[in-house]
Order: C-alpha cells, then structure tokens, then sequence
C-alpha cells in the first residue's frame, strides 16, 4: 500500500508577484483517497492546474510515477492517465449525456479526423466499442435513461455526475475532482461518497477537493491542508482535525 | 536629393509605421480594457481621413479644425459600435465579438464606398515648407507631423492608463471583470470608452495620413491587417510595442518594396506575422498572452 | 434507445434531398436558374467546409476566397500551360491548398482564435496580391482564359444541366461526409473544444492538432470547389477571389447555421440568390450598387446578436454560436 502514484515536489506558482502556491511537497499513495482542503483561495485549483498543465509552475514540479506531468501539455497529460473535473462546472452542456461521456472516451479510441469522414473499415466498429463503454458507464452511475439529453437541460446534481463520468470514462489511473460535491444536497452527497469509495476498491487513484468536511472526514485515507499557498499540514483526517494550525487556518485566528 | 536608396526607404518606412503604430495603439486599446480584436480598427482611419476631406474640400472648415473636428467624430463612431452591437452580445464568446467587429467593418467600407464613391481625396500638409534633406533622404514636413502624432498619442495614453484614475478602472476591468465590477467601476461604460478612444486614435492616425496617401474608401483593411502586425510583433497590449512593431512593419515594408518587389510590399508584413506567431506569440516585449477565458 | 429513433432521419433527409435535386436538374431548362444554381452549389461546397471549422471548432477564417482562388487558379494553370488532364489538377491543387493551409494553420492555431481569423485576412489579401502579380504565371488582372472543360466518363460537361449532374452530387457527397464526421470521434472532439478548450484538452484531446485538422480539411473543401468553378466558367481572373467573398461566405455559414449540417447548405442558396437579386437591381438603380457589401455586414452583425445559431439550427446545435462565456 505504500506505492506513490503521485507527488508533488516543491510546488510553487506566483501570478505576477501574487504567491498562490509555495514550496508545497506531498504524495499520493496508489489506491488512496486524498484530499485537498484549505480556505478559499489557498491554492487548491492552482495546484490542480499546474498538476494537468493548464498553466506552468514557478517552482518544483508533479511527478505521476516516473512522468514529469509539469511542462507537458493537457492532452497528454491526461493520456498518462489523468482525469480531471472542473470547480465551475464544464460539460458540454450543448451535447447530450452520452456525447459528452463519448468525448470522455476520446482517448480510447484511435480514429482520426478523415475515418470520420470516410467511415474507412474498422470506424463503425470502433464507435460501436466507444457506445457501449460510455452507456456501460452511464448505467453504472443510473444516467443510462437520460442518454439523449441535453446536458444543459439536467438539473445541476445530474450534471455533476456526467462530468464525473466523461471522467471515468478515460479509464484514468488518477481521478481529480475539484468540488465535486458542491451543489449537491445531502443525499446526492452521500450517494457520491459511496460511489467514490466503490470506486477506490476497484484500485483507483482519487484526489480532491473538498469543503464538504464530513465527506472528506468519511471517506479520505489521507488529507493535506493548504493555507496562503503553503502546505500546514498532513495527515489521516483524525490527525488534521485535531492540528492546531488548521484549527486556526479555518477559524481565522492566530493558534 | 534623388529621394531614393537607401535613407529615403528608410524615412518611408519609419513615416509609415509610425501609421502602423498608431492602428495598433488602437487594437490596444480595446484589446486591453475587453480582450476583443477590434478589426474595424483600419475603418476608423480610414473613416478619419474621409472625414477630415470632407470637412476641407467640402465644407470648406479651416484646416485646424477639419483635421480635430474628425477625432471627435469618430470617436462618436466608435462608442456607438460598442453601444450597438457590443453591448448586445456582452455575454458572447469573444469570437462572436470578434466576428460582429468583422461585420461592422465590413458595413463601414461598404457605406463609405457610397458615401464618398471609389475616388481618394486630397488634403494638404499641415504646416507648409521644404522638404528637409538628411543624410541623403528627403522628409518633408507632414512625415515629421505623422511621427510626432504617433509618439504622442502613444504617450498620452500610457499616461493616462497608468496615471488617471478612468485610465486605471480601463485596466482593472480588463485584468478582473468581476473584481472591477465589485469596485464599483461601470464595466460597460468603461468599454465604451475604450471603443471611443480607439475611434479617436483611428481618426488621428486618419487625418495625419490624407495629405501623404490619399484616403478612399478601401484604405482600412490594409491597415488594419499591418497595424495587427505592428502590435503582435511589439507584443500585443503594449504601446511601446506597438511603436517598435510600427516601425519595423514599416521598414521592413519599405525596404522590402524598394529592394525586393514593390507589386508584393503588402505581402512582407503578413509573413512577419506569421513568423512572430511560430516564434514568439507574446511579441518581441514579451508580453505574456492573456489567458483565453475570461 | 433512443439513438436509434433518430437514426434514420438523417438518411431520409438525404435520400430526399439527392431526389429533389435530380428533379430541379431534370425539369429546369432555364440556363439562368441553372446557372444560378450551379453557382448555389459551388458555393455550398466551400460553405459546409468552412461550416466545420466555424460551426464546431468554433474559428473564423477570413480567407476561404483565397483558398477558393488557389484551387480555381492551380487548376487554370495546370491545365493550360501543362496540359494537366483537369481531374489530376484538381486533386494537384487541393493537396496545394492544403499544403498552404497547414503553414498558415500550424503556427496559429496554437493560439487563440483571434490570430487565425487575421492570419487568414492576411492570407486572403496576399493570394489576391499574388493573382494580380505574378503575371507571368496567373496573367495578372486580366486572368486566364481557355481553360479546358472537364470529362466524365468520355462526357465534357461543357453544358449548365451536365455540370449542374457533376455539382450538385458532389454537394450531396459533401454532406455526407461532414454528417458522418458529426458522430464520429473526431467531430465529437472538434465540437467539444469549440464549446470549452480546456475541457477537451483535460479529456485528452489534441486541441491543436484537431482545429490544423479541420482547417485543412476546410481549405481542401474551397480548393475542390474552386477548381470547379475554374472549369465551369472555363476562365478565371483574379478580382472573384477577394476579401468581400470571404465575407459572403462567412454570412453563409452564420446565416444558415453553423453548428448545423445543412446550414451552410441554406446558406450558400440564400446568399448566392440574395446576390443575384441586389446584382440585377443594381442594373436598374445604381445606387444599390456598394449596398450589398453594407448589406452582408448588416446581415452578419443582426444574426450574431439575435440569430447567433442561423435559420437552420439541427437537432445538434448549440442554442447560440457558444453564447455564454465560460465562468
């Protein structure tokens, strides 16, 4: 159990003279969950961005296993095995479900831009392996039915699991959710906890961010806490409770 | 004085990108304070120089005034394309604003085109007297008007975006919308200005231009496309970039037009475009490029 | 499921379009209206291409006349001065085209959209500079006459009604091929970037490489349509090829849908009639004259704001040309 997918060494991020990340170091055990908490803007989002190559880092780097994700584009970071979901919800909300969980299939799939045209042997083959992995994974998450939906049209607890599906849909050694349970209500939030931990038995990796505390005291193995771009603490959930440091971070007062 | 080799290419060119520097002073302008690319910046010029003729050869004004009385104009033009057609889509992806400023400029030339029909029109130099002859090269005296325009529009406005407090707000909503907002800057109307003042830039660089190259209807897309350069090549947001983009645009033009071929001197600018894009997008200043969302 | 309730209609809407098209070829003896429609097709051909790239990838190209011009000139030339059969010429210049459009496309589209729509101005202002000057080739602003007509199986297609029968089945061929890139994995990919770049890279989709892919193919699209052009009206000059075509064909794609198959279709009729119109009644009062080019700009500024996914919107398009920004 102590094998490292993922780590994060020295991490640092300036916006122009704004620190948002420094010196941050930890790592994420295979089969993990982990979270990532802190106050709002303590970096969290940043960190995930310099993690999938949205932007560069100042400082340091991420490091899946042996791959330098830092300084490679998003696609390939993502075809490492990445999978990653947005804090302001972004799914294709002009697509329907299934389109959007097709989309999440991209990197399963190999044809180009003239097989689509031409429909060259083997591409309908193809597309029909793509629907059944992406309907496979709907009726997983109970979305089969809304399959020819609209994205859009869902009400916004629906759309957050189709996102976390075109997610899972790329079969991902990592998962990093950015809230993924903001908006939800309990009971969506409970069902989401559930699916997580069903989904870490099945050996993936997940990494989020969380503010919802009960969520992430239930369900994590492992917590880091940023405060002010710096990392204050890490630990089981038990241990970061009861850190003074954190205590204060959240609370706003000096420990 | 045989105005020609190498000086005289060399007045030509700086003349002319000084021309150049002031578009992109424009494309800046709006650029920095909403993200879009203004494309009917070059029918702000162009709509400059018809309207500074007009005001000469028609309605026979003083020189003086025909040549302020357009800034004024225009810059009226350009609040109104914002107030217009902006403004509506102000919720838009940028390409769609993108794309409404390619319509506005196309109904721009096309109403000028009816307007003031195909002919291009003179106005006389500002200031009369000799050419002035400098190592080899002749200047005559509206070239020094344009260069003096061009460095002090570009100035004044970096002054006034870094120094006046409406110049400040101009680039806060640029940098955080929401932030600006929060503050209680009127993002809409500090948008608007932006597109005026761009307008007035235009006319400026319009009016400056009429006695050197005739305006006509059709002068703006040219211009627009070099002063496009002349800011990427600088870096574009920057106004000191701009008139360093300027006038290599225009020297490279004008070099390139007397030594290489003067039938292909709107194509040298083009392929300094794309050459700045392969190898280094954020312009010789290295300005950083602007996220793409916003 | 549902996927298969809507499976058929595209085929349906096919099979009856293919129809009404043999039957305007077979009954419409008119050589004006053929001719019209002979250029409504033309037109069409480079509108669905540049549908792709606008429509989904979400781009702007101002510089399809030139990659119209291209194809429409390596044709003339191919064929006049090297005596090239025109089919071969065709394909000649549309690999020409693409080559073209990959230089142009390469370093642009790495970033941010608004460079490749002023690239592409550019591009389009220089191909027409390279028209009307390099005489020696292109015989500047006069053109290139005598360009030879094209043969189907031993047929030269030197009448409206047979090369209306080579055009309006390649129209028909055009919208297959785009409809089935709209369910397929690249198309599903274009359309996911265009609506959110980082999404659809954080999916894993070479964003660049996907947007150079439609541009070419988009450029390839207006090369083939050019060379049809070349060899229907069998003389080329460089003045059809300017920035106002660019427009027209901008206005074609936003006025008929973008995001849509049969959108840039409707829009091609639309605008090539609309210019027959406003060009015949300009004979009768001149002032019309420079209202067109005001009209196209009215015309695409008015949809932007109130139409932004055009008159055909298709059961795929976005409900607006991406109308919200991303938070």
């Amino acid at each position: 159990m102590s094998d490292v997918l993922l780590s994060v060494r020295n991490l640092g991020k300036d916006f122009g003279g704004v620190r948002a990340l420094s010196g941050v170091s930890f790592e994420v055990r295979a089969g993990d969950i982990h979270a990532l908490i802190g106050p709002n803007g303590a970096g969290k989002t940043t960190l995930f961005n310099c993690a999938t190559g949205v932007f560069p880092p100042s400082a340091g780097g991420v490091w899946l296993r042996e791959h330098r994700l830092t300084g490679l584009p998003p696609h390939h970071i993502a075809r490492l095995g990445v999978a990653r979901t947005a804090q302001n919800l972004r799914p294709w909300r002009d697509m329907t479900v299934l389109e959007n969980v097709l989309v999440g299939c991209h990197l399963r799939g190999r044809r180009g831009l003239l097989s689509g045209m031409f429909r060259f042997p083997g591409t309908c083959a193809e597309e029909k392996r793509l629907r059944d992995l992406a309907l496979q994974r709907l009726e997983q998450v109970h979305l089969a039915e809304y399959a020819d939906v609209r994205v859009g049209e869902l009400p916004l607890g629906q759309q957050r699991m189709v996102e976390l599906t075109r997610a899972l849909a790329a079969d991902p050694h990592l998962l990093m959710l950015d809230e993924p349970a903001a908006g939800l209500h309990t009971r969506e939030t409970q069902e989401l906890g559930r699916l997580l931990t069903s989904l870490r038995e099945q050996g993936l990796t997940i990494l989020l961010i969380e503010h919802d505390m009960s969520l992430v005291m239930s369900i994590c193995d492992r917590v880091v806490v940023l405060d002010h771009g710096e990392m204050i603490a890490e630990g089981t959930p038990r241990e970061v409770q009861s850190d003074r440091r954190v205590v204060a971070a959240y609370l706003g007062e000096q420990a | 004085m045989d105005g020609s080799g190498l000086p005289q290419f060399i007045a030509t060119g700086i003349t002319q990108g000084a021309i150049y520097a002031l578009v992109a002073v424009g494309f800046n302008l709006v650029y920095s304070a909403t993200g879009i690319i203004n494309f009917a910046q070059g029918e702000f010029v162009m709509l400059g120089g018809m309207f500074a003729v007009t005001c000469y050869s028609m309605l026979h004004l003083p020189l003086a005034l025909a040549v302020v009385l357009p800034i004024a104009a225009v810059m009226l033009v350009g609040a109104g394309v914002h107030y217009f057609t902006i403004r509506p889509l102000r919720r838009a992806h940028l390409l769609t604003l993108i794309m409404v400023t390619v319509g506005v400029s196309v109904a721009l030339r096309g109403l000028a085109k009816v307007v003031w029909g195909a002919d291009a029109y003179p106005l006389p130099p500002f200031s009369a007297g000799e050419s002035l002859s400098l190592a080899g090269a002749n200047i005559n005296p509206q070239s020094l008007w344009v260069m003096a325009c061009a460095a002090a529009t570009g100035a004044a406005l970096t002054l006034f975006l870094r120094c006046t407090l409406q110049g400040r707000a101009m680039v806060a909503c640029a940098l955080n919308r929401r932030a600006a907002q929060l503050v209680g800057i009127r993002v809409e109307r500090m948008h608007m200005w932006a597109f005026a003042l761009a307008g007035g830039v235009g006319a400026i660089a319009g009016s400056v231009l009429a006695p050197i190259a005739l305006p006509s209807y059709d002068v703006g897309l040219a211009l627009a496309l070099k002063g496009f350069c002349a800011a990427v090549l600088g870096g574009i947001g920057s106004n000191a970039g701009a008139l360093l983009g300027g006038v290599l645009v225009g020297l490279l033009e004008s070099l390139g037009a007397g030594y290489v071929s003067s039938g292909y001197k709107d194509a040298f600018a083009f392929f300094v475009l794309l050459l700045v894009l392969l190898l280094r997008p954020s312009g010789l200043l290295n300005v950083p490029t602007r996220r793409e969302e916003r | 499921m549902k996927p298969e309730r809507t499976a058929w209609r595209r085929p349906a809407g096919l099979t009856a379009f293919a129809a009404g098209v043999a039957l305007v070829g077979l009954l419409v003896r008119n050589p004006y209206y053929l001719n019209v429609a002979i250029f409504v097709g033309i037109h069409a051909l480079v509108a669905v291409g540049l549908g792709l790239l606008v429509g989904w990838a979400g781009q702007i190209s101002l510089g399809h006349a030139g990659f119209y011009g291209l194809g429409a000139y390596a044709s003339a030339i191919l064929t006049t001065r090297f005596g090239l059969n025109p089919w071969l010429a065709l394909l000649l210049g549309a690999a020409a085209t693409g080559l073209v459009a990959f230089l142009v496309g390469k370093p642009t589209l790495r970033l941010h959209g608004h460079y490749l729509a002023m690239a592409t101005l550019g591009l389009g202002l220089i191909i027409q500079i390279v028209f009307n000057q390099a005489d020696r080739w292109t015989e500047g602003p006069s053109g290139i006459t005598a360009i030879p007509y094209l043969y189907l199986a031993g047929l030269p297609l030197n009448t409206d009604s047979r090369f209306y029968f080579l055009v309006w089945p390649l129209v028909l061929v055009a919208l297959i091929l785009a409809g089935n890139l709209t369910d397929s994995r690249m198309g599903r990919a274009l359309r996911a970037l265009g609506q959110d770049e980082g999404a659809a890279a954080a999916a894993g989709v070479d964003v660049a490489r996907a947007k150079l892919g439609v541009f070419i193919l988009s450029a390839v699209f207006a090369s083939i349509a050019g060379s049809l052009y070349a060899h229907y009206l069998t003389y080329v000059s460089p003045s059809p090829f300017g920035f106002t075509f660019s427009i027209q064909l901008v206005v074609m794609v936003i006025v008929g849908g973008a995001a849509s198959v049969w959108g840039p279709l409707a829009g091609a009729a639309l605008l090539t009639v609309l210019h027959q119109v406003l060009a015949n009644a300009a004979h009768q009062w001149a002032f019309l004259d420079g209202l067109e080019v005001v009209a196209y700009g009215v015309i695409l500024v008015l949809f932007l704001i109130f139409r932004p996914q055009g008159l055909v919107a298709g059961r795929r398009a976005p409900r607006a040309l991406r109308l919200t920004r991303p938070a």
